[in-house]
């Protein structure tokens, strides 16, 4: 198609705010998807995001659209997630597109993540189409929250719309077509197309997911990837429908996929530019800033036989997921393994989740840890992301750890409540501002490993789930940090290892401790369990002994069975991973590690 | 090397609720069919070519059906199969006992009787939902008359049970008692005491432990020694069938639900009471893989007080096989004993056996 008769964009919001449900509208409207095939959240298709109700994955669809002017338009939508984790898929979408439609629950107002996506497609130089969603319900406050988007946005016409009942969804299509500014590209220079995500299939290879910024690019062409220099020939492209549409040709403007049996999979870079072979563009386009891990974990398999599977499978879920690092590890405890970046707690979770469901590997995760910097006393600099690596403390010098600047936004009524939660994380007030008379921004240094684990939860709880947060890393600040080891039976399980702030230790010792003694099942000896900071136990329990395990009989009839039942028992040990000839079953790995991703 | 017999009588006057025997209520047309098919059984004489010198008639309660029954499957036994003076128990419930009963059971070929008691006090019997009417006092003296390798069967670790309550059941086992098993009450899926298990009042472990102490020295001091797990007998009145079981020995089992095992074959019998009057008795048969085998060995002999026979398990199998046995188990010495090439779990051991067997496992 004419770029004139092109639009992309992307659907942003903060989390739950409706993009997914305006994007099934005007797929339905579009005639995209019938009725009959029409779902909720139609474009979250992974399994796990419509268990969840939220989207992880960006996700493209192609809409063919009859404006009212007679005119025939195509429309490629990028519905994106709101949650502050996958900002990233947010960023890689709006880089494809020249407009950002802006959902807005009319009953929730602006929220930490709407700002956060407004400066982001104002980065990416997009034009913003704001709307009210949500106006059917009885709470919605339509003038305070268009107020709300002004104070931010400046004078702008804003739609007041119905996703769920579809009110007013037709002028949203309309506004697309008439803000929305056609894409520029340059239709006979050298192909160039950013490549903004892609996926492994098991019969075509790499699916490389476009946007054909210059040229063109048809089936049968020889292309090039400019950074990683390695040529293909096309074997398929198409569109998105959501479903993926074979055709032959994608042009000027567009979005779409192609394949071309790529088995290799580091052959396929999240933001490098795709050219023609042989008639290479000049410059690359400029690709995106990879983001920065923030939070790491590693990732082992339950089983130990399952290493190459896990590692497999990471390099196939990297190409889905070009934010996850990682890099192989081993650990006393739980064997070979991968140590992983991550960009939040819950991008941890729904690595982990896919990992297990799409490709079959059971594993467990340590506690989720940041990035210190250590200096020694001898003047070096250590960079270390795994408890492990934590050099003796009469080495150290001091400790730096990450902080991140958290944004709040929230009704001014909770201000005093959510601040002295900030303040026992450690946090330091940079700021406060009222965006309206009742909304106010609080603007916090926090440290990372503060806000990792249950903070968001409380912020929740303690504003009636009204306020909401956004964070960007900051820079490190010094800190008194310690490691605090676990011994089992006398030996350090490094597994359970953790750093934290030298206040909180005595406390996150003591819980774990109990955990662990409440998960490990009675051995046929007594175990002590103790957390320590270096020598010095600060907290210590005991798992008696097991007493008694016998079967009051055995004869003739019951012989079988018994010995299956002992069978069985064994099978049970070998499942278990053995610490300080302590047995601990993989559950209690599972529980004890398990986080709370809010 | 002697075998034994096991004969099951799948029937009951009613079902207990701890019970998960194989057994029915019994109504008198069924068990006329039934010992009908048994005989049959008994007829198709397999491995005839065995000689055995024990038999065990069990259930289910045997002496719940017509004492003329058991007669008429000792006799076709008899007709049968190569006895080689027998000992040959019968389980009794003993509401279910005559005198007339005991008579024709002793006329039949029987020397040895096993008395279901669990326990001597109501509340108990009422705990284990088992009810009974007969005073066992007056009971004494018939039995007794009749036969003297008598065995009871005693259960302990029963709702609410104390020490006290134990030593009170203890006290009441008649002096010239030779056998006694005694069995901690484990409650098995599909009972009716699993089903109300969570409000049970069971005893815990440590008192567990504790009435087991109690029994071993209560019944020591009668010249009862423990020689299995739960089992314990006055010297050379060990149930000469149990233990083949314990020592591996072949055993040939009629009748629903009954189990053979010859040579590494094992046979199960039909549970389902129409296949068995149809004459379809079997319902499977396989042969136990050369490490099955060894772990029913090393499960079953370490069961014995005087544990595991080293030379006869080498016999059985071969000496690599007892040297990688003698390995486990010294991961696991602090648990055995070694003593005249037995090797035998100690007390700690047996109160663990499962845990350990199953370490020991190949
Ligand atoms: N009443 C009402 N509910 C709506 C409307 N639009 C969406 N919802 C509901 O709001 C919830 C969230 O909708 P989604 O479309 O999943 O929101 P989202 O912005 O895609 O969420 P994330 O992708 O997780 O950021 C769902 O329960 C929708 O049914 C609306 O116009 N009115
Ligand atoms: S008498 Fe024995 S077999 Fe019969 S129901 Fe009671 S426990 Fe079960
Ligand atoms: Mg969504």
């Amino acid at each position: 198609m004419e770029q004139k008769y092109i639009r992309n964009f992307s659907i942003i919001a903060h989390i739950d705010h409706g993009k997914s449900t305006l994007a099934d509208r005007l797929l339905e409207i579009t005639k995209t998807i019938s009725k009959r095939e029409m779902k909720e959240q139609m474009l979250d298709t992974l399994d796990l995001e419509q268990e969840r109700g939220i989207t992880i994955k960006l996700q493209p669809a192609r809409m063919i659209y009859i404006a009212n002017n007679g005119i025939t338009y195509q429309l490629n939508l990028i519905d994106t997630p709101g949650h502050v984790d996958f900002t990233y898929e947010v960023s890689r979408s709006l880089a494809a597109c020249e407009g950002a439609l802006l959902v807005v629950d009319a009953a929730q107002g602006i929220e930490a993540q709407t700002m956060a996506n407004i400066y982001l497609a104002i980065e990416n130089n997009l034009t913003i189409v704001p709307l009210l969603n949500k106006i059917d319900l009885p709470s919605a406050n339509i003038p305070v929250v268009k107020e709300e988007i002004i104070k931010i946005l400046g004078e702008h016409e804003i739609l007041e719309v119905s996703a769920k009942t579809g009110i007013n969804v037709d002028s949203v299509l309309e506004a697309i077509v008439h803000e929305i500014p056609a894409p520029t590209g340059k239709e006979t220079e050298p192909l160039r197309a950013l490549i903004f995500d892609s996926f492994y299939d098991a019969y075509r290879g790499v699916v490389v997911m476009i946007r054909v910024v210059d040229g063109s690019v048809s089936v049968g062409q020889k292309i090039k990837f400019m950074q990683s220099d390695k040529e293909y020939e096309i074997t398929e492209i198409g569109y998105f429908n959501p479903k993926q549409v074979k055709t032959n040709k994608l042009e000027t403007g567009e979005v779409g996929y192609f394949a071309g049996n790529i088995r290799n999979i580091v052959d396929v870079k999240i933001g490098d530019t795709v050219t023609e072979f042989q008639k290479e563009a000049s410059t690359p386009l400029s690709g995106y800033k990879e983001p920065n891990a923030m939070v790491f974990s590693g990732l082992y398999p339950v089983s130990t036989e399952e290493f190459p599977l896990l590692r497999e499978a990471l390099g196939k879920l990297k190409l889905n997921d070009s934010s996850l690092k990682y890099e192989p590890e081993s650990s006393k405890a739980l064997g070979f393994g991968f140590r992983c970046g991550f960009l939040g707690l819950l991008h941890l979770e729904i690595v982990k989740e896919r990992l297990t469901r799409e490709y079959n590997v059971n594993l467990i995760a340590t506690s989720p840890g940041v990035i210190y910097k250590i200096c020694l006393s001898n003047a070096d600099m250590l960079t270390i992301d795994n408890p492990a690596d934590f050099p003796d403390r009469e080495k150290i010098d001091y400790i730096e750890e990450p902080v991140v600047k958290a944004t709040i936004l929230l009704p001014h009524e909770f201000v005093g409540a959510i601040m002295e939660l900030c303040n026992k994380r450690r946090g330091k007030m940079l700021n406060m501002e009222y965006l309206t008379e009742t909304r106010v921004l609080l603007f916090y240094q926090l440290p990372l490993n503060e806000i990792l684990v249950d903070f968001f939860n409380q912020l929740k709880a303690l504003s009636k789930g009204y306020a909401s947060l956004d964070y960007e890393f900051s820079g490190y600040q010094v800190s008194d940090l310690v490691k605090v080891d676990i011994l089992l039976n006398h030996e350090t399980v490094d597994a359970f290892s953790f750093i934290t702030h030298k206040d909180n230790a005595y406390f996150k010792g003591r819980e774990l401790v109990s955990k662990l003694r409440e998960f490990i099942p009675r051995q046929m000896f007594e175990i002590p369990i103790q957390a320590s900071i270096g020598s010095k136990v600060i907290a210590r329990e005991t798992i008696s002994a097991m007493r008694k395990n016998v079967l009051a009989k055995c004869y003739g009839g019951d012989i079988s069975r018994k010995r299956k039942l002992l069978e069985k028992q064994k099978e049970g040990k070998k499942k278990m991973k053995s610490i300080g000839s302590v047995e601990i079953p993989n559950e209690a790995f599972l529980s004890i590690l398990k986080i709370d991703s809010e | 090397m002697s075998s034994g017999i096991y004969i099951h009588i799948p029937f009951c006057s009613r079902k207990c609720d701890y019970c998960d025997f194989f057994s029915f209520k019994a109504s008198s047309s069924y068990v006329d069919k039934y010992i009908d098919a048994l005989l049959d059984e008994i007829n198709s004489g397999k491995h005839q070519a065995l000689s055995f010198d024990s038999i065990y008639i069990g259930g289910g309660t045997p002496s719940c059906i017509d004492a003329s029954y058991i007669n008429r499957i000792l006799s076709r036994l008899y007709a049968r199969y190569n006895l080689n003076s027998p000992e040959i128990t019968i389980e009794l419930n003993p509401e279910t006992i005559t005198c007339e009963k005991l008579q024709i059971y002793k006329e039949s070929g029987v020397n040895r009787i096993s008395l279901g008691v669990q326990s001597f006090a109501s509340k108990n019997l009422e705990a284990l939902g088992r009810h009974r009417m007969v005073d066992l006092n007056s009971l004494w003296p018939v039995i007794f008359s009749i036969f003297t390798n008598v065995s009871i069967d005693l259960m302990y670790g029963i709702p609410k049970q104390t020490l006290q309550n134990l030593r009170e059941d203890l006290r009441s086992i008649p002096e010239n008692i030779k056998h006694v098993s005694c069995y901690c009450l484990s409650i098995e899926p599909g009972t009716q005491l699993y089903k109300k298990s969570c409000n049970l009042n069971l005893p815990n472990d440590d008192l567990l432990l504790s009435m087991q102490e109690t029994i071993i020295n209560f019944l020591g001091i009668k010249d009862i020694y423990r020689y299995e797990i739960s089992n314990y007998a006055r010297p050379s009145f060990e149930s000469r069938h149990n233990l083949h079981y314990w020592q591996y020995d072949n055993y040939l089992g009629f009748g629903a639900g009954a189990v053979s095992t010859i040579s590494g074959e094992r046979m199960e019998n039909t549970k389902s009471m129409l296949k068995y009057l149809s004459r379809n008795y079997v319902e499977s048969a396989y042969s136990l893989s050369e490490n099955e085998q060894i772990n029913e060995y090393v499960m079953l002999a370490l069961r014995l007080i005087k544990g595991l026979d080293l030379s006869a398990f080498q016999r059985r199998f071969s000496k690599e096989k007892v040297n990688e046995l003698l390995q486990r188990i010294s991961d696991n010495n602090k648990f055995f004993y070694l003593k005249d090439n037995f090797a035998a779990l100690n007390s700690q051991g047996l109160n663990l056996s499962n845990t350990i067997v199953s370490n020991l496992f190949l």
